[in-house]
């Protein structure tokens, strides 16, 4: 009722116009004048673009970036196989996503014939592509408010193709080269629009095809264009106006028959990409249409959300006003719109449009959605940000209404000052944004200088082994699998081949990079070939020699009266009292009792930390440790808060804290593969070792603890002639052994620490995996014949990781179930 | 728009009007249910189990008993006098449909909750038309909007016997929107079908006698056209015409008030015995001190919403807008003044709707009792309405500026609307605690069935607790509805009588249990199985209290002294290990120094525990005594055994003393544990004359009570003195303990005994009618002081008893209902 008293108040203001309201004119065409205000518009836009990105030129080539190089530098040496693979098939052939993307990687291509490995001329590019985008920005919103505005669309969109250019959210897509899938994506996606919109409006079927052919090509650079479609459809539903005299029936084919070339465009896309990839969903995993019915509520993140709006990585310092003042503009910005509702004639349908789309766009991210603290994830917001730009520049200027003259101009000028505050906001928290990036870039130069260096100064036959590969910096991503070092590290990229010379520990397919395989690591470091070590100090960005561990291989501390004072207990003002009498304790603070024989110890709500004295230890030996309590919680003992307590140290490789889960394995018996983190390992003497106590209402009684070898729990094998030799005598309880194969391409390397902290996890049982059994605690067990041709060593397989397995043997018990911990897993190349 | 689609332009208006209007009511049903559609798997809760016992015997031949209904008490209960026989007719017709089916009951419900929201909407529309057709449907939905969403309302909604509120006040407002009709369209036939309505509100609950004054009010009120009043000597005039109009519905209300007197024998009827007593008693205090007044217009079930929940800041957020729009239509559009007598007609309609509840009117902080301020949201939803939302007359408005007019109006119809989505939020999680209160029963029914059917057949479970309510929503409170929950048709087989509780007989502290009554059956321990109900994980957890040794003799801590003891800091007991069951009293010997800047707060001492099962302090397990901090040694005794919590601990592993901190000096003397054996009496129940029911009740089988006792273990008794309460009066509902050391003000008489030990009996004539009674006895010394305790009580009823015909019929379970 109330739409229509407003559109029947629209008709008689434009038909008999009172003198105190504005008068809907036409807007005139003036040539010369619009030609200028273009040329203005497309001179700002184009300013703001360069200006705020032109420290990216300088950023390099990081992390993935060097998969694609690797393709099209053989294309342009006369192997073109690598290139064509991504017309006809998997995306760079990469082994964990499955996408088309035929493109993005043309237009590597492309920039690679102009610009070989220099990575300016790859960053020149996206800031053009960037543009691009930001120019279909404004015209898409001159379309809209052509459609249902006044003049100040002009305004409007201006703004919305500043706010796009400068927008915080864009670094991910515009400072990584390979980031232009999404630029490339955009630009393609936006044209689409623009151009059925404008064909909407003057019917020129041109413009028709032209959209076809854009969403085409947006689909073949990334598969979020998929939504165009229903974009489109909602633009029909809310934008275009359509008169119509004919059955109701008819209208809506007319209305929506041009909508349904885009549904078939994209039909037809589906099928060929599903031919090629085998796939209908794709992306990371192999989950199907099943995993989109549940997988809904990732979209509810709130931290996600609340990254839009307040677009800063929060591992760069912001000065403290950026977020109060982000939130008054939004804020003025909502009370202008709630102004205008109720105040004048605004049309609604445009803000429907704009969020819908929004909304729309990121759909296709329902696998992936999630915007990390460091902006990582902010790329698959990209497209959305088109739609959040223009929405703010609608509800910060009145350029879809019809109100009082005084009104409108009052509007107007709050509007535009608050879009200039956010404008200079949003270009300061981009700024901030993109400083990791730039950072990335320059450590990655001196890395791969570095490498180089090292490399040359390498004895043929010789290896260099090379330590924490750096995996990003506050977000910007940087190397991490050894695959793309091996590509950096070889022609065109260094002047000859030394990637034979490099041997790193992290796993052929990324995991989790918090956890090393102690075991490996200890060969490789004792192993006479590997003639040097090398760790990645993040704070100074440079490889730093790595000095081998010492210190005691074991360590034990047992509660007894008198070393309980020993202990080094953090907050200091924790209570103390004596177990065999009245004490005083606190509800708050922590409250440490004393026992003959244990120590019980209430966390309170601040937690609790215990260094134990005299620690000295090599991470190296002493890499096991048990500890002795047993936890009660306001329902008795319980065995599933073992996560409650942790084993902390210090860890020079850390720079500080660091912390491992004591998982429960036998009552009482709390155990962490403390090996098998990276800042345990890969940390020189440790000094200071404790247990942790998370604030809670529980209290826990605390014997002891003892470090020790993993031998007792862990157990090894040699592979010899197409054959495993294992020994698991030392494991008690032990009966047998299960030997496990991974699939084909896939590896056991975790992406979490459960499988770390309890032998009961799902690794005897591992999905998909290959299980051998066989009784006995020493032995052999022959692998399957299609193993004899494979090897040991990455380079054998040119670092392609689609070809590899994993093999590694877990200890059962006599009723098969396991026992101790899951071996290390040894990787073959095929 | 589909109804605007008539020929002629009179026809394309009706039909447009009836269109929105059908529109509206959409919406209407649209929020109720949006709010409630959980309340359909909801269940039987508290007085339920009352009108389920009673509509069973009603369906098992006896359908006069609805009928009864309408000349004796309701339901012809104990305890309660009311007059609502139509309740139980709404009641049986759902059963009809639905039997047992709780879904049913809920829908009935929801319906009437509806049915009010709409005759609210009609009758706000109706009394507002002078604005103007648009205005006054307008301002009449946003009412309706925020009525059917008010957060108050769960209460009467989610619980079925909550419709007595419900179904009086739809039938009370229809009656209204038809006394108008009639009025202003000169229909007789409305005016007639309102006295109807009228009647069935009245024989609803008591609450709709307000009606007739109300309409009086309007009369007085209503603008001069519809009051057909002359110019001159206006004011006579109008009492004369409003009386005129009104009389027929004061007639009616003073023939049901003699129908009513005649049925329960008294004109003001509600709550007797020492539930009566202790409502009438704290009327100030629960209207206007602890912050009830407050809370109907914060309505947030503490138990749900936090001190800190955002909610609260938003809800208080949208009372400025509303506050700062009603400032602003004051400053800008003072040409209102039509719409000022109708805010002072809603704020007396309020008032007058609040009049009836003062005996019972106490919203606490987790919403209980919101279920009388049900009738009167309605015009305070209105009030709201019409403070917040500009209502000009077409007159009026022709002076204003217009766009300013429509600027104001729709910013206040946006906060209205955003009040409605906020109340709508909040109802909607006040509500749910109804929903689990209601499948937590259903979890207990199926636990004890499923425990039931794996023991052996003479055995019999115990249930130590019952699940009271989640936030403000009852759930089981006493023996008798767990009976009814326990039998078939809510059962498939008949189970009560194999399920001895411990739970208050009406109403009562839970919390406290006749320890006496518990250590006589664990003399047989291998019948039963004993049982607690763990409301958190929804189990039956057994207890093993079959070990309730006697405390040899008494245990002492050591004691312990600190200099002072700082804020969060308690005394924590070395470890111990006694059974919970034999200890009857902690006795503490302290002393202490509170620094003078602490002085004005009461201090208290409290005492908490920990058993194996419970290994750390929680404010669950606290008792607490009022201490002398003086700095002198002073003596303490906490008399633990009559407690729920410290009775069924089994074995305390660990005490706790907390102190009003700071505090300076602190000595502790020691802690002893001891048994009550020379203490307190015993009483016995003589099997012969009495036989104890599985609710521990006790129920006469002959023409007198016999008794036996012990109280030879007291030192220093000179005489003994049984004690009998009055009728449906507990002796712990005055003390709020079972532990008195003084003989009790309200007992019914008293008898002495000389001899230290023996039997006594109670003749049924001793009894004035058939209720519940209790006898206790205590030991006195030659100055008639009581020593040590009072014993522990023992529950009877009387149902019927020779010499004295005033009560006919067997004897039933007695009734509690509200």
């Amino acid at each position: 009722m109330q739409s229509k008293m407003s559109d029947q108040e629209l008709v008689n203001q434009s038909s008999q116009p009172p003198s105190s309201q504005i008068t809907l004119e036409k807007a005139s065409y003036d040539l010369a004048s619009l030609k200028l205000q273009m040329m203005t518009g497309f001179a700002l836009v184009l300013i703001a673009c360069f200006v705020s990105y032109w420290s990216t030129l300088k950023v390099g080539f990081l992390l993935d970036d060097f998969l694609h190089l690797n393709y099209v530098a053989q294309a342009q040496a006369g192997h073109w196989q690598g290139l064509l693979h991504n017309f006809y098939g998997n995306w760079a052939d990469s082994d964990i996503m499955k996408s088309y993307r035929p493109l993005s990687s043309l237009s590597f291509f492309v920039d690679y014939l102009f610009w070989k490995t220099n990575a300016l001329g790859f960053h020149l590019t996206n800031i053009l592509l960037l543009f691009g985008s930001a120019f279909f920005v404004a015209l898409i919103v001159l379309e809209v408010t052509g459609l249902s505005g006044n003049r100040l669309g002009t305004a409007c969109a201006l703004w919305a193709a500043l706010l796009f250019a400068v927008y915080p959210l864009h670094p991910e897509a515009c400072a990584w080269a390979i980031g232009r899938v999404d630029l490339l994506c955009s630009l393609f996606y936006l044209a689409s629009i623009h151009s059925y919109l404008r064909f909407r409006l003057i019917r020129e079927p041109v413009y028709l095809w032209a959209s076809l052919v854009c969403f085409v090509l947006a689909l073949a650079s990334k598969e979020m264009a998929a939504t165009l479609p229903a974009v489109i459809a909602l633009a029909e539903l809310l934008l275009v106006k359509t008169t119509w005299k004919g059955e109701a029936k008819d209208y809506s084919i007319a209305k929506f028959k041009y909508v349904g070339l885009f549904f078939i465009a994209l039909a037809l896309y589906a099928a060929f990409r599903t031919a090629l990839l085998g796939a209908v969903v794709g992306g990371y995993g192999e989950g199907g249409l099943s995993v989109f019915a549940n997988s809904w509520r990732v979209f509810l993140d709130k931290a996600s959300l609340v990254k839009i709006i307040l677009p800063m990585n929060e591992e760069v310092q912001f000065a403290s006003f950026v977020k109060p003042a982000s939130l008054a503009i939004y804020a003025g910005a909502l009370v202008i719109f709630l102004f205008r509702l109720v105040a004048g004639s605004t049309k609604v349908r445009p803000f429907l449009f704009l969020l819908c789309w929004a909304v729309v766009a990121i759909l296709p991210t329902i696998q992936v959605w999630h915007i990390y603290p460091n902006l990582v994830g902010s790329r698959l917001f990209f497209i959305s940000s088109a739609p959040l730009c223009m929405l703010l520049a609608l509800l910060l200027l009145p350029a879809v209404d019809a109100m009082k003259r005084r009104q409108a101009i009052a509007v107007t000028a709050i509007g535009t000052l608050l879009l200039t505050l956010l404008f200079g906001l949003w270009s300061y928290e981009l700024q901030g944004n993109l400083q990791p990036w730039i950072t990335a870039g320059k450590q990655m130069e001196t890395l791969l200088s570095q490498v180089r260096t090292i490399a040359r100064e390498t004895p043929d036959g010789k290896h260099v082994l090379l330590l924490d590969l750096p995996r990003d910096f506050s977000g910007a991503g940087m190397l991490t699998r050894p695959q793309y070092l091996a590509i950096a590290a070889k022609p065109p990229f260094s002047e000859v081949d030394y990637a034979s010379r490099l041997v790193t520990i992290e796993p052929p397919i990324s995991g989790s990079h918090d956890y090393i395989w102690p075991q490996n690591f200890k060969q490789m470091i004792v192993d006479p070939n590997n003639v040097q070590a090398y760790l990645w100090d993040r704070t100074s960005g440079q490889f730093q020699s790595f000095a081998k561990a010492d210190g005691n291989d074991q360590f034990t501390f047992a509660v007894t009266p008198n070393n309980c004072r020993q202990l080094k207990v953090i907050p200091e003002n924790a209570s103390w009292g004596e177990g065999n009498n009245w004490h005083v304790m606190s509800s708050k603070l922590p409250s440490l009792v004393r026992f003959a024989d244990h120590l019980r110890i209430y966390p309170g709500s601040t937690g609790v930390t215990l260094y134990f004295p005299d620690v000295d230890l090599n991470p190296l030996s002493a890499n096991f440790a048990s500890a002795d309590f047993a936890l009660y919680d306001s329902r008795g003992c319980t065995t599933c808060m073992g996560a409650k307590v942790r084993f902390v140290w210090k860890s020079s490789f850390a720079g500080g804290d660091a912390q491992a889960s004591a998982g429960e394995v036998v009552r009482g018996e709390h155990l962490a593969w403390l090996g098998r983190y990276r800042a345990w390992t890969l940390s020189s003497t440790i000094k200071e070792f404790g247990l942790r106590l998370e604030p809670g209402e529980y209290f826990i009684d605390f014997r002891g603890v003892r470090l020790f070898s993993d031998a007792k729990y862990v157990p090894s094998f040699v592979l010899s002639q197409n054959a495993i030799n294992y020994d698991v005598s030392k494991i008690a309880n032990a009966h047998g052994v299960q030997l496990l194969v991974s699939p084909v391409g896939t590896t056991f390397d975790s992406a979490n620490e459960t499988d770390m902290t309890a032998a009961k996890s799902g690794t005897a049982g591992e999905r998909d995996s290959t299980v051998i059994s066989q009784n006995g605690v020493k032995g052999k067990i022959n692998l399957p014949n299609d193993f004899s041709v494979a090897s040991t060593d990455p380079n054998s397989s040119g670092s392609n990781t689609k070809n590899l397995r994993q093999v590694r043997i877990v200890a059962v018990d006599q009723y098969g179930l396991p026992v101790g911990f899951p071996s290390e897993p040894l990787t073959l190349y095929f | 728009m589909l109804f605007c689609q008539a020929k002629s332009e009179n026809e394309k208006s009706a039909l447009c009007r009836r269109g929105i209007d059908l529109l509206f009511v959409v919406l209407l049903l649209g929020l109720n249910l949006l709010v409630y559609w959980r309340s359909l798997s909801g269940y039987f809760l508290a007085d339920d189990f009352v009108h389920v016992a009673y509509l069973q015997r009603v369906f098992a031949g006896h359908p006069e008993m609805l009928l009864q209904n309408f000349w004796t008490n309701w339901m012809q209960t104990e305890g309660t006098q009311f007059y609502r026989p139509f309740i139980s007719l709404t009641l049986a017709l759902d059963w009809l449909f639905w039997k047992a089916n709780a879904l049913g009951f809920h829908l009935t419900n929801i319906l009437y909750q509806v049915g009010s929201t709409i005759f609210l909407f009609l009758l706000s529309r109706r009394l507002l038309r002078e604005f103007g057709d648009w205005q006054a449907t307008l301002c009449a939905f946003l009412a309706a909007a925020l009525f059917a969403v008010h957060p108050l309302h769960p209460e009467v909604v989610s619980w079925i016997i909550g419709r007595v509120d419900s179904v009086c006040t739809c039938f009370s407002l229809a009656a209204f929107w038809l006394f108008l009709k009639g009025q202003q369209e000169k229909n007789r036939l409305a005016y007639g079908v309102a006295i109807v309505c009228f009647v069935v509100s009245l024989i609803s609950k008591e609450m709709a006698i307000t009606l007739p004054p109300l309409l009086f009010l309007w009369c007085l009120f209503a603008p001069k056209d519809e009051a057909q009043v002359r110019e001159s000597n206006a004011v006579l005039e109008r009492l004369r015409q409003a009386w005129a109009r009104t009389w027929p519905f004061w007639l009616t209300l003073g023939l049901y008030l003699i129908v009513r007197t005649l049925s329960l024998g008294t004109i003001a009827g509600g709550y007797t015995g020492s539930v009566g007593e202790g409502l009438s008693g704290s009327l100030w205090k629960r209207f206007f001190e602890d912050g009830g007044m407050l809370r109907v217009l914060f309505p947030f079930d503490i138990e749900v919403f936090s001190p800190f929940d955002h909610l609260r800041r938003y809800l208080k957020t949208i009372y400025i807008v509303c506050a700062a729009s009603v400032v602003v239509r004051l400053l800008w559009l003072r040409a209102d003044s039509g719409l000022s007598r109708w805010i002072i007609f809603a704020f007396g309609w309020l008032v007058l709707s609040l009049i009836p509840t003062y005996q019972v009117w106490n919203l606490t902080d987790n919403l209980l009792g919101s279920r009388f301020m049900y009738m009167s949201t309605a015009p305070l939803c209105l009030l709201i309405g019409l403070l917040v939302f500009p209502l000009v007359k077409a007159v009026n408005r022709e002076t204003l500026d217009q766009s300013r007019f429509k600027l104001i109006q729709r910013a206040c119809a946006l906060t209205l609307v955003v009040l409605v989505l906020c109340y709508a939020t909040i109802a909607y999680k006040n509500n749910l605690t109804w929903v689990h209160a209601g499948q937590e029963v259903r979890d207990l029914r199926e636990a004890l069935e499923a425990k039931l059917s794996s023991l052996p057949e003479p055995k019999k479970l115990v249930l130590m607790n019952l699940p009271q309510r989640i936030g403000g929503a009852h759930q089981i409170y006493n023996a008798a509805m767990l009976w009814v929950l326990m039998q078939w048709p809510l059962c498939v087989n008949n189970l009560s009588s194999r399920i001895l509780t411990f739970e208050p007989m009406m109403y009562g502290d839970s919390e406290l249990v006749n320890i006496a009554r518990l250590r006589n059956l664990l003399k047989s321990a291998q019948n039963y199985d004993i049982y607690v109900w763990d409301s958190q994980t929804r189990r039956l957890v057994a207890l093993n209290l079959a070990g309730a040794e006697k405390l040899s003799r008494e245990i002492k801590l050591p004691g312990f002294s600190v200099v002072s003891l700082g804020a969060d800091q308690f005394l924590a007991s070395p470890p111990i290990d006694i059974s919970s069951m034999a200890t009857d009293f902690v006795d503490l010997d302290l002393s202490a120094t509170l620094p003078s800047q602490a002085k004005n707060i009461p201090p208290y001492i409290f005492l908490s525990w920990t058993s194996a099962q419970k290994p750390l302090f929680d404010g669950t397990r606290r008792l607490a005594l009022p201490a002398t901090l003086d700095g002198k040694n002073h003596k303490y005794r906490f008399a633990v055994s009559q407690h729920k919590n410290w009775a069924l601990t089994e074995r305390v592993n660990l005490v706790r003393l907390d102190l009003p901190t700071p505090l300076a000096d602190v000595q502790l003397n020691g802690m002893t544990f001891l048994s009550g054996e020379k203490l307190i009496p015993q009483l016995f129940a003589d099997e012969n004359y009495l036989r104890e029911d599985a609710d521990g009740v006790s129920r006469l089988t002959k023409e007198k009570a016999v008794f036996e006792y012990d109280a030879s273990q007291i030192d220093g008794a000179d005489s003994f003195v049984v004690e009998v309460s009055k009728p449906n009066s507990w002796f712990e509902h005055y003390s709020g303990q079972m532990r008195d050391q003084e003989l009790s003000k309200h007992a019914l008489t008293r008898i002495v005994l000389k001899e230290s030990k023996g039997k006594f009996e109670i003749q049924s004539r001793v009894f004035p009618m058939p209720a519940y009674y209790q006898v206790r006895l205590a030991c006195l010394n030659k100055q008639g002081e009581v020593i040590g305790f009072v014993s522990d009580s023992i529950n009877l009823q009387v149902s019927e008893f020779a010499g004295k015909k005033r009560l006919s019929g067997k004897a039933k379970i007695k009734r509690y209902a509200i």
